[in-house]
């Protein structure tokens, strides 16, 4: 065994040659970490509390937003996304442009098309009864609808029945859930049997049914629909559609799509908008990005203050523990074993957080998920991520105490 | 000037010096040990003794490696230590020193076999051997009965007990006791001397560090220091 020569630094024999180096089993060394926080348990929860706070609100955004985004799609899966609309926009002079009294005849006769049905605007008011302020209207619109309407745009009748040739011919109507709602006519009244009538342009129209509210559809829910014939007969309507619906298979939406504006609309295309309802829903659930970047901007302080709150338990551990640190190193811990302990106790009560931060973040998705009506979906990578955080929180809150607590020489830390 | 390096000595120490604020103005230099020469035999059960500042602490820390000599030569079982680095240092710690501190320095939320059991912890032992041999040291310093307690539920002399079976569970060359009987009342003391008495009679070398001339007098060998150097060495007559 030849030493080289640039030692003579060490001008004295081999001394470790036959000495093991101090070790540390990595279960020891885990048992260790986690030992200071268990001594303290009280101080553990509060320095993790921070940790879990931020967590919480990491997991729940996610949590929430999946959860939502799950009822969108389990909504659109039961509305289907083959509903397209068109509807007469402004012409270029500003008003009000009108659809051809045939669009929806037109729109009928092309190929794919499964189902079409027409809205008319009327200008007829309705209120509860003839005694009220006539400008006092409540914002509900009065509607022509053809009958094929309900099935075209898959409208739920919640009581009563919907309009039938029949019924549509006479004054009638149809009301939306909101319209009904403002109207004060309860679906349990229309299903009593009670007649119930509303004062509609200059006359008593019955309400023989009332609507769900409408997921592609919303448009709706605040208005008042009647017969095509009856709101011809008595409130004067020209018969022009203001809305063509119509559905095809889902493979020819697109196709449909590039010739529904041309059809309904032959001489002024341009003035006719076109649009897909479900696209907006989908839209929808995106459209609370504001409030998400809110909470997880949130999230992202209470993680760093809560990262700091290791950090700060860690230091004042640190000084505390100062004969603790002196009796290791006397017992044979090296440097490392002392930094790897603080800093896996840093570590675990950051993860402690993180886990209890988890907890609580599913279950305000579950609770709030639940409350809306939504399916709970919290995605496992958001959990996976959040605990990543909290482990690279732990070591950047611990890296600074754990490395004082490691320079600490054996003597100071035994002197009292 | 001194005897040739003892092969089989438990510690040598040559000319061993230990300078404070080195580097530092000429006031603020203290020598806490001048060139102090020492053996100590395998089976042997010393005092240093000393008045308050005399370098007993110091010489005590340097002869248990938690720290290193300014100049001189030191030699723990054979293994010259006043050159390693601090992973080496604590290495020697770990299998060849055991100590026993005034304030015990126990883990009050640990049982006794626990506190013991840590003396083998950085030593690579399976956890259950250490408990094993913790077991094994308790039943060796009379605390057979009180393998489960805590530091709180034992008396002052238990507490210290528990800490000396901790030093020794290793059965390392070297045992350091620094003023064991400081915190103990005269009963509990004369049992913890008794102890070391007894761990010694099984092969244990031990140097008790004390500044009470009368608890030395009770050890076989009396190592007086004073201002850093060693004014007296004496095996006792009785
Ligand atoms: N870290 C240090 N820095 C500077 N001087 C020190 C240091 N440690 C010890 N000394 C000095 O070295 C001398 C010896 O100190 P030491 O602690 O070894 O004495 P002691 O015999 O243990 O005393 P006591 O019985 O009071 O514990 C003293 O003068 C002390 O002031
Ligand atoms: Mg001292």
């Amino acid at each position: 065994m030849s030493r080289p020569e640039e030692t003579k630094q060490q001008p004295r024999r081999e001394p470790t040659a036959s000495l093991p180096p101090a070790r540390l089993a990595p279960g020891d060394a885990t048992r260790v970490a986690v030992e200071g926080m268990r001594a303290r348990p009280l101080r553990a929860a509060l320095s993790g509390l921070g940790i879990a706070l931020g967590i919480a609100a990491l997991v729940a955004v996610v949590g929430l937003s999946e959860s939502s985004k799950a009822q969108v799609n389990q909504q659109l899966a039961a509305l289907g996304t083959n509903l397209l609309t068109a509807t007469a926009g402004n012409s270029f002079g500003g008003e009000q442009a009108q659809l051809p009294v045939d669009a929806v005849a037109m729109v009928e006769r092309i190929g794919p098309v499964q189902q079409a049905a027409g809205v008319g605007s009327t200008d007829a008011r309705v209120y509860r009864n003839d005694k009220v302020d006539p400008i006092e209207s409540g914002g509900i619109g009065v509607n022509a609808a053809t009958e094929s309407l309900k099935d075209t745009v898959g409208l739920e009748i919640a009581a009563g029945q919907w309009l039938s040739p029949a019924t549509g011919q006479f004054p009638t109507a149809v009301l939306g859930a909101t319209a009904a709602d403002r109207l004060g006519i309860t679906p349990e009244l229309i299903r009593s049997g009670t007649p119930a009538q509303v004062w509609l342009g200059d006359r008593w129209f019955t309400v023989i049914g009332i609507l769900d509210p409408s997921g592609l559809a919303p448009e709706l829910d605040s208005s008042a629909l009647v017969g095509w014939t009856a709101a011809e007969t008595y409130l004067d309507f020209d018969g022009h559609p203001t809305t063509v619906y119509e559905t095809s298979s889902d493979a020819s939406v697109e196709a449909v799509r590039d010739v529904l504006a041309a059809t309904v609309s032959p001489s002024a295309p341009d003035e006719v908008q076109v649009s897909r309802p479900s696209d907006a829903l989908a839209a929808k659930a995106a459209t609370d990005a504001a409030f998400t970047g809110l909470l997880l901007g949130l999230g992202a302080v209470s993680l760093l203050v809560g990262g700091v709150g290791v950090a700060n338990t860690m230091v004042v551990s640190v000084l505390e523990r100062r004969q603790e640190i002196g009796l290791r190193r006397a017992l044979g811990a090296t440097r490392r074993h002392i930094r790897n302990q603080f800093l896996g106790e840093a570590v675990a009560l950051s993860v402690l957080g993180g886990i209890a931060g988890a907890v609580l973040g599913i279950l305000v998705t579950a609770i709030f998920a639940t409350l809306s009506g939504w399916p709970i979906a919290v995605p496992l990578w958001a959990i996976a991520a959040g605990l990543g955080v909290t482990v690279l929180v732990g070591v950047v809150a611990g890296i600074f105490p754990a490395s004082r607590a490691a320079k600490l020489a054996p003597t100071a830390a035994l002197s009292i | 000037m001194s005897t040739p390096p003892q092969v089989h000595a438990v510690l040598n120490a040559q000319a061993l010096t230990r300078v404070f604020g080195e580097g530092g103005t000429e006031a603020s230099r203290v020598v806490a040990l001048d060139a102090v020469s020492l053996t100590i035999a395998p089976g042997e059960l010393a005092a240093l003794v000393g008045p308050s500042g005399s370098g007993k602490s110091t010489l005590m820390h340097l002869m248990g490696c938690l720290d290193t000599p300014t100049e001189g030569l030191l030699e723990i079982n054979g293994i010259d230590v006043s050159q390693l680095d601090d992973n080496a240092l604590s290495a020697v710690r770990a299998y060849q020193i055991g100590f026993v501190f005034q304030q015990f320095f126990l883990n009050p939320t640990q049982t006794a076999v626990e506190n013991v059991a840590d003396g083998l912890l950085y030593s690579g032992i399976a956890r259950q051997d250490r408990h094993a041999r913790a077991e094994a040291a308790l039943q060796r310093v009379g605390l057979g009965d009180r393998l489960t307690h805590r530091p709180g539920e034992l008396s002052g002399g238990q507490r210290q007990r528990v800490a000396i079976a901790r030093a020794v569970v290793g059965n390392p060359p070297l045992v350091l006791a620094d003023e064991p009987t400081g915190n103990l009342d005269s009963r509990s003391s004369a049992e913890v001397v008794e102890l070391l008495h007894e761990l010694n009679a099984e092969g244990t070398t031990i140097v008790v560090v004390t500044h009470d001339l009368e608890l030395a007098e009770q050890f076989p060998r009396q190592i007086q220091l004073r201002d850093g150097v060693i004014v007296a060495d004496e095996m006792a007559t009785a």
